[in-house]
């Protein structure tokens, strides 16, 4: 009786042990496996506006300049450009002999088809706001009666000749070189795509682009594989291939990194990042970012629409602790809407520091009284709110708690309420909430976001939280329509002062980005814009055997 | 007997196409109670209300909601289950490219739970009280005490991070699909993972019930006559306790299909489960909807297989 | 021998149900017995080992183990008990309206289950929870509503097998009325049955939770459930052990738990009720 047992579960032992050899590593050689968290919804510039969408497509495509560390703007598939004294046109030259990744030649053509696209009503991509300075764009954009370019008296996008193109802006705008790089201007083939409908084209899925790697295959959900592309103008990248693999799970992610699966891995959870930096074989990559995550609330609902409750919720919160506790150090206390980075960037303009003494005090001031449950109440009002967020975005998720914690020591009671992010987004946008915690992609110019989040008159656009002060309109709308970077700078730097003053969010942190990877790969930049480090790629080299 | 079964089926059939009905508009109400659409996924951080709408209106979404059910309808009695409202892929695609792996994994893990708890289980029954039948007993309880995650998890930290025997998540490695090897180290893990569990259950299943049935009457009579132990058993006791047992495999069937959502999230599996739970999170309706419709249409097989398979294994029970 | 005196004899029960109120216990205990406030962050004390001051150690907002793993217990029980409750008392109706019907009956309302079946579970919770939050009260809800149909499965195959028993037929030609005698005799008879599948999804309903929690729904932080407490502990596995395993083996002791009691259950229960009905 025993053997049949015993016969069976010794072959299906044997059999186990038989199929665990060590892995085989594709990874760590010329082929460089990239592991991230989502797939990518698609491989087009024009439409594509999610982050995993960002980091898939931006080897595959060029745009007219790219960013460097100090996020200025250097030529990528423009060699140079000339602004009008008027900062109204701009002129291009561009690069000759490059080639799209089936062969044919680029010229300024795709350019000005590229950019047309974003503007065509038809289409549907986010990126057209960026691009509001230029002339004709009320005219081309409408809805219910676009214009054709040729119908316009002034073309806004004009080819010169094959390898030279013009901008014409109805008003100088100082963010328009920035608003030509990768991830949201890379440039689409002319020749592929003419007549077709962007939203739906098979190219979204197959893309061709004039990048340092080119479209091999894409398993959705699973796997997307580029490899490199031998008549890239800049020279051939060093590496193979570029091996997207899709893991949900970022602690799986790590496993995998560890157990040689993927080479590469994005937003790692970051207690562990520290064991890792010690860990031979492996290293840290971090860069500043642009997005910031904040408190924010409805400025236009009690108890948030006194001053000194605004103030004393943002003493109450021990923002340095966080980013050390949450972040590990991976992070900046962020004073405003631009990050430390940015030119913009005014160190003047100090955070309310961490004062639980301070915070009780204005409550009191306030009018606010503990109540018999240590909650505040004021006319029979408890001080009692929901915080909502994203239930996907776990370091969002242990921010919230820690702020409940801090609310609740100077008395105020915070509900949170995670939320999918498809309802989330709803109510962010529908200005259904009551508190929030939410990070900002941001932008790596002042504009667009500060504007569009900020401005009175875009309630229905990201200013959800109702902020409005005339004077802060007023620096706004200056520093637009100057594209003198010293006179932004003046306008944003008084903005800023003024924004600090109203306290309408409590500002938080600027994340860093981070990744971890192997020691035998060199060469990556961190660019601190959004997944900057993708742009690295083309140089990126394995130096291992 | 052949005419009746015949009527049984037909009236079954019948009852199947209406319950598919009233599952899919259950589910399509449902999904469009839930707050929030497609868009907020499509457009991701860039949101505008007005892309929003735009979207909202390219996927056909500001229609009147008969009207697009009714749509989804007609074109799903053609077999066109529509396309991904993330991916633009047509999903029927999206069902049969994960169909694979997803019955690789569920279907292993059957295998295994069944050639391991069915075998074991009888013996602990037979050996009642003996060291086999607590040994049995334990290893089983244990495994339907532990959360299929948590099992998932611990196995890739043992054999992957600690001994380096196998890897840790996915399918196969890329460049070597045909590699056989290469997809059966791959599948260990999960496999094992969702396996065990179920072997568990099987087990305890198996073993009570075959207690029960060594009990009934008309074995101990046997018993009574001489008839020798082992035949008994088979013959008698063993058939009528696989009732309960197909009953369990019935009910384990629509993961079968539905995919093992736990176990492929933690080893990122491209099954079924992880398409569908995505789908729901991305509001990806037709998606959801053309999943729904598979995974409902092999419940209701499934039932009435199992309802024939009891007919033929007790010629007792009678179909009304 | 009576059942109760059985069930005590039985080792399994016995272990079983030694667990069961250690858990009940903890639970109810709870806001008395536990050292710490269970949402009191210490951020200073982030991921400290096990200590006299914290005997199971502190978690990633340096909240104390101890205290959350007891608080789990409470929570936990909280929904098993509402979705246990909640699946039995559907079950037992619409299995035993059809078992002892049988039937049209039977057949109908089997159709009805089977369409609820269909639905995948995952769906329907994640659709509930998108619409109405994930509240301790609402996942309670929802697990009820996934797990009622195989309880209703099993009380018709015993309703089915009873109602042809002798003392059945005898009660009709005594003119008892069908709500009489499926109360009085054809459930009280399917109670064993009854209670011993409750028990079993008790346990059940804890591991559900946890799969929940895993994905994200499910109770959410800071109220402690062990489900919950598992999934936060994940990222620091490697180097804060404690914070995961804990939770984890409390889910497993409890499950394990009120497995053996439901197998103790059964055994003492089970030749009681054939001696008693013959």
């Amino acid at each position: 009786m025993v053997h049949r047992i015993a016969v069976p579960l010794l072959l299906f032992l044997a059999l186990v042990v038989g199929l665990g050899a060590p892995p085989d590593t594709a990874a760590a050689g010329k082929d460089f496996v990239i592991g991230y968290l989502g797939d990518a919804t698609s491989l087009n510039p024009v439409i594509a506006t999610d982050g995993q969408s960002y980091i898939a497509e931006w080897p595959i495509f060029d745009s007219l300049v790219e960013l460097d560390e100090k996020l200025g703007v250097k030529p990528l598939l423009a060699e140079s450009w000339e602004v009008s004294r008027d900062g109204l046109t701009y002129t291009f030259k561009l690069k000759k002999g490059v080639k799209w990744h089936d062969g044919k030649p680029f010229t300024a053509k795709d350019v000005a088809f590229t950019f047309y696209s974003v503007l065509d009503p038809k289409v549907t991509t986010p990126h057209r706001g960026y691009f509001d300075a230029l002339v004709g764009f009320p005219e081309l954009t409408n809805k219910d009666n676009p214009k054709k370019p040729e119908e316009l008296a002034q073309k806004p996008i004009e080819v010169l000749d094959d390898y030279a193109i013009r901008f014409r802006l109805r008003y100088p705008y100082g963010a328009f070189l920035a608003v030509l790089v990768n991830p949201r201007a890379g440039i689409v083939p002319e020749h592929v795509l003419r007549g077709q409908d962007l939203n739906t084209a098979e190219f979204n899925r197959k893309p061709i682009g004039t990048g340092p790697f080119k479209f091999v295959e894409w398993k959705r959900g699973e796997r997307l594989v580029l490899e490199a592309n031998p008549d890239y103008h800049a020279g051939r990248p060093a590496l193979d291939r570029l091996i997207y693999r899709v893991i949900p799970d970022a602690v799986v992610l790590l496993q995998e990194l560890r157990a040689g699966g993927v080479d590469f891995i994005e937003r790692p959870p970051l207690t562990e990042v520290g064991r890792l930096k010690q860990t031979p074989g492996f290293k840290v990559l971090s860069a500043d970012n642009t997005s910031y995550t904040y408190f924010g609330f409805r400025q236009d609902l009690a108890p948030f629409n006194d001053l000194n409750v605004r103030r004393a919720l943002y003493h109450a919160i021990d923002i340095p602790a966080i980013v050390r506790e949450v972040l590990q150090g991976y992070g900046t206390v962020s004073n405003g809407q631009f990050p430390p980075g940015s030119w913009a960037f005014d160190p003047s303009v100090k955070p309310y520091p961490y004062d639980p003494n301070r915070a009780k005090a204005l409550l009191a001031e306030a009018g606010w009284k503990p109540g018999s449950d240590g909650i505040l109440t004021k006319d029979g009002k408890r001080l009692s709110f929901s915080l909502r967020h994203d239930q996907a975005d776990q370091t969002v998720k242990d921010t919230a708690i820690i702020i409940q914690e801090f609310l609740k020591k100077v008395g105020v009671e915070a509900t949170i309420e995670p939320l999918d992010w498809p309802t989330f987004v709803k109510k962010l946008f529908a200005s259904e909430f009551e508190g929030i915690v939410v990070a900002w992609t941001n932008f790596h110019d002042p504009d667009p976001f500060a504007y569009s989040i900020w401005h009175s008159g875009q309630w229905k656009a990201r200013n959800f939280a109702h902020y409005k002060n005339p004077r802060a309109d007023a620096a706004l709308e200056a520093a637009r329509r100057t594209a003198d970077q010293a006179e932004r700078k003046k306008h944003y730097a008084e903005f800023s002062k003024i924004l600090m003053e109203d306290a309408p969010y409590v500002f938080l942190y600027f994340p860093q980005q981070v990744y971890v990877t192997r020691q035998t790969y060199e060469g990556f930049v961190p660019v601190p814009a959004f997944g900057g480090i993708y742009q690295s790629m083309k140089a990126v080299r394995f130096t291992g055997r | 007997m052949s005419r009746g079964l015949g009527r049984y089926i037909a009236k079954r059939l019948g009852f199947a196409g209406l319950m598919l009905a009233g599952v899919s508009v259950i589910l399509f109400t449902l999904m469009r109670l839930a707050p929030g659409g497609p868009e907020a996924v499509l457009i991701g951080g860039e949101f505008s209300q007005e892309v929003a709408a735009q979207v909202r209106q390219r996927l056909g979404l500001d229609r009147p909601l008969p009207a697009q059910y009714g749509s989804w309808v007609l074109a799903a009695l053609r077999g066109d289950l529509g396309r991904s409202f993330k991916t633009g892929d047509p999903v029927l695609t999206l069902i049969l490219d994960r169909l694979g792996p997803t019955l690789q994994l569920t279907g292993g893990a059957l295998v295994l739970a069944l050639a391991v708890a069915v075998p074991l289980g009888a013996l602990a029954a037979v050996r009642r009280d003996t060291v086999w039948d607590t040994l049995a007993s334990a290893v089983s309880l244990f495994g339907v005490s532990f959360p299929s995650f948590w099992l998932g998890i611990m196995l890739i930290l043992l054999f992957s991070e600690a001994l380096h025997l196998f890897p840790p998540s996915g399918l196969s490695e890329y460049g070597h699909e045909g590699d056989l090897g290469a997809r059966l180290r791959h599948a260990v893990l999960p496999t094992l993972t969702l396996g065990l569990i179920q072997m568990a259950s099987f087990m305890r299943f198996t073993r009570s019930s075959l207690l029960e049935a060594l009990r009934q009457d008309y074995v101990r009579t046997a018993q009574a006559k001489g008839v020798p132990g082992v035949r008994v058993i088979w013959r008698h006791a063993f058939r009528n306790a696989l009732i309960p047992v197909v009953t369990v495999v019935g009910l384990s069937l629509p993961t079968l299909v539905g995919g093992a959502v736990l176990t492929e999230t933690v080893f990122a599996w491209p099954g079924i489960g992880r398409l569908a739970v995505g789908a729901v999170f991305e509001r990806d309706y037709p998606v959801i909807m053309g999943v729904n419709l598979l995974v409902a249409t092999v419940v209701i097989a499934a039932n009435l297989l199992t309802d024939l398979a009891y007919c033929i294994i007790d010629p007792r029970i009678s179909y009304s | 021998m009576s059942g109760l005196a059985r069930l005590v004899r039985s080792r399994r029960g016995l272990l079983g149900g030694v667990v069961v109120v250690a858990i009940l216990t903890a639970g109810i205990l709870a806001p008395a017995v536990a050292p710490y406030s269970y949402s009191s962050q210490s951020l200073l004390l982030r991921l400290k080992p096990p200590t006299a001051s914290h005997w199971l150690g502190t978690d990633g907002f340096g909240r104390d183990i101890l205290t959350r793993v007891v608080w789990g217990a409470r929570v936990s029980l909280e929904i098993g008990f509402l979705a246990t409750g909640l699946a039995i008392l559907v079950g037992t109706a619409v299995g035993g309206a059809a078992g002892y019907f049988g039937g049209a009956v039977d057949t109908a309302i089997m159709r009805v289950a089977d369409v609820f079946m269909s639905v995948p579970a995952l769906f329907l919770i994640l659709v509930v929870v998108a619409l109405f939050g994930a509240s301790l009260l609402n996942t309670a809800l929802v697990v009820g509503l996934v797990t009622w149909a195989p309880v209703a499965r099993i009380v018709r195959g015993e309703c089915l097998t009873l109602r042809a028993r002798d003392f059945v037929e005898a009660a009709r030609a005594l003119g008892a009325s069908h709500g009489r005698i499926l109360a009085r005799h054809v459930l009280v008879n399917a109670l064993p049955a009854i209670i011993v599948q409750g028990t079993l999804l008790l346990g059940q309903t804890i591991l559900i939770e946890s799969g929940l929690s895993y994905l994200g729904l499910g109770v959410q932080p800071p109220t402690p459930s062990w489900g919950n407490m598992v999934v936060e502990g994940r990222q620091f596995l490697a180097s804060a052990w404690w914070v995961s395993t804990f939770p984890g083996l409390a889910i497993f002791a409890t499950v394990l738990g009120f497995n053996l009691f439901g197998d103790g259950l059964r055994d003492a229960l089970d030749p009681a009720l054939r001696s008693g009905s013959r």
